[in-house]
């Protein structure tokens, strides 16, 4: 459900003053994107639902300190982050490879064999694509899902996460490039067991 | 960085809706000749397709945020002080079970001859039994943490604490249980002794903060008022991170802002004013 500016103000100030069914109305119009930001970043459907409810509940008890200046989904975006984030940490579980936190690593770029016209099929893709996700450092994945999925501007994703617009700019197209070089080594590998080495286009 | 891959970031950013016109038009230009970098354009053109691919959502989903929503609404309802004092409990209870372990560590609880209080796996001081009675097993949960552990919030309701510190008062002197009362001292405060840390991060780098009174600064970071509207700020510097793992795993995070004039408490997009001065909050660390 897409809401004009002056909807989605006019909205917020009455779940603000206690309305429940605004509210409601704010989470019809937010759900699917932040379960969908909320499975990208945390893999499996079941914590993403979890997140998906803290999200909101979260977004109910701080409601009236949310100002209104930017986007509400914006805000909401940067809520699920932060419980996805927090939710990864507790899990303790993601292996990150070669994409480093640290601010200022650099990160290891495809070599040059690296083909980014083989990619795996469709039907396949999606199944990679989610371990490949798993493979980004929490930083990089987060700010390739702000962007792909919460279609947050390089500004809004620059303003939730305290980074300048050179950095944001550039961990996008790094995790892009990264994402793009596994799942094309796992078409390599895909064709290679099958036989079909060396049709790349 | 190569050529091509300078015009591969201006590729990433031209999906993004992020170019110059200028920008655009050499990208354009640059792949119409560059057969790798049009691959490239055409592999990410393809990996934000399958990204931006919304999945079905459970059917209950929305059931569950709504049913979620509504308990917080009762709850909050039911007492309209509950969010602060449970905000302020945390930070509390957090910082006040480290002053806890540094009474264990540094034996600085006077006449408490009897308990073994100088090692971790220490008997609990009694002076300490309201900050170590809810936070008892809670350390288990904290593998490399340097913090401490709350657990207050999980047992948010005043009476579930005060059913705990009962509890504990009963084990301390002498109940069923009183075997099992070594607390398992998180590792890196072994490492760490004397010195009592908190773990905090500053956005230029990690660093660690001693801090010399941890009760004053749990007293610090209660709200400045009890009760009231969510308190609003311009404070953008929130610098100082407090990580505070909570005894059922739920990891919380405040994020302290020291302004020129006021001190500000953040957790999830929610601020509100601390009750020390800036001057005070500093001299505490």
């Amino acid at each position: 459900m897409q809401m004009t500016r002056e909807e989605e103000l006019r909205i917020l100030q009455k779940a603000q003053a206690g309305d429940m069914d605004a509210f409601e109305t704010i989470v019809y119009a937010n759900e699917k994107a932040v379960f969908n930001l909320a499975l990208r970043q945390l893999g499996n459907r079941e914590d993403a639902e979890d997140a998906a409810q803290e999200v909101f509940v979260k977004a109910y008890s701080a409601l009236k300190s949310f100002r209104g200046e930017s986007k509400l989904s914006v805000w909401l975006y940067r809520i699920t982050s932060n419980v996805c984030v927090d939710m990864l940490r507790r899990r303790r579980d993601t292996v990150s490879l070669s994409l480093e936190a640290e601010e200022g690593a650099e990160l290891d770029l495809p070599s040059d064999s690296f083909d980014p016209a083989v990619l795996v099929e469709r039907s396949d893709l999606k199944v990679q694509l989610a371990q490949a996700l798993k493979s980004l450092s929490d930083d990089y994945r987060e700010i390739l899902l702000l962007r792909a999925i919460g279609g947050l501007s390089y500004e809004e994703i620059a303003e939730t996460l305290s980074l300048d617009i050179g950095t944001v700019k550039s961990r996008i197209f790094r995790a892009r490039k990264k994402l793009a070089e596994i799942l094309g080594n796992n078409s390599e590998n895909t064709s290679s067991k099958d036989g079909k080495g060396g049709a790349r286009a | 960085m190569t050529v091509c891959e300078k015009y591969q970031e201006l590729i990433s950013g031209m999906l993004d809706g992020e170019l110059t016109e200028a920008e655009y038009t050499a990208v354009q230009a640059h792949i119409a000749l560059c057969d790798r970098c049009r691959a490239m354009y055409e592999a990410f053109m393809e990996l934000d397709a399958v990204l931006a691919e919304a999945e079905e959502v459970p059917a209950a989903l929305h059931e569950n945020i709504m049913t979620g929503v509504k308990s917080a609404a009762v709850a909050k309802k039911r007492s309209g002080k509950i969010y602060y004092f449970r905000r302020a409990a945390a930070a509390a209870a957090c910082l006040v079970l480290v002053v806890g372990a540094a009474f264990a560590a540094k034996e600085l609880v006077p006449g408490r001859s009897e308990m073994d209080a100088a090692a971790p796996g220490a008997m609990v001081p009694t002076g300490a039994t309201e900050m170590y009675s809810a936070t008892i097993g809670g350390y288990g949960a904290v593998e490399d943490a340097d913090v401490c552990v709350n657990t207050s919030i999980a047992m948010a309701e005043e009476k579930a604490i005060e059913d705990s510190v009962m509890e504990s008062q009963s084990v301390q002197s002498g109940g069923a249980g009183s075997d099992s009362l070594p607390i398992p001292m998180p590792e890196p405060w072994g490492k760490k002794d004397p010195s009592v840390w908190i773990s905090a991060r500053r956005s230029s780098g990690s660093a660690m903060i001693p801090v010399i009174d941890l009760d004053a600064l749990a007293q610090a970071l209660l709200p400045a008022q009890e009760n009231g509207t969510m308190g609003e700020t311009d404070c953008s510097n929130f610098d100082i991170t407090l990580e505070i793992t909570q005894k059922d795993g739920v990891l919380r995070t405040l994020h302290i802002c020291v302004t020129d004039s006021q001190v500000f408490v953040e957790e999830d997009g929610s601020v509100y004013p601390a009750a020390c001065t800036p001057a005070e909050f500093a001299a505490i660390k």
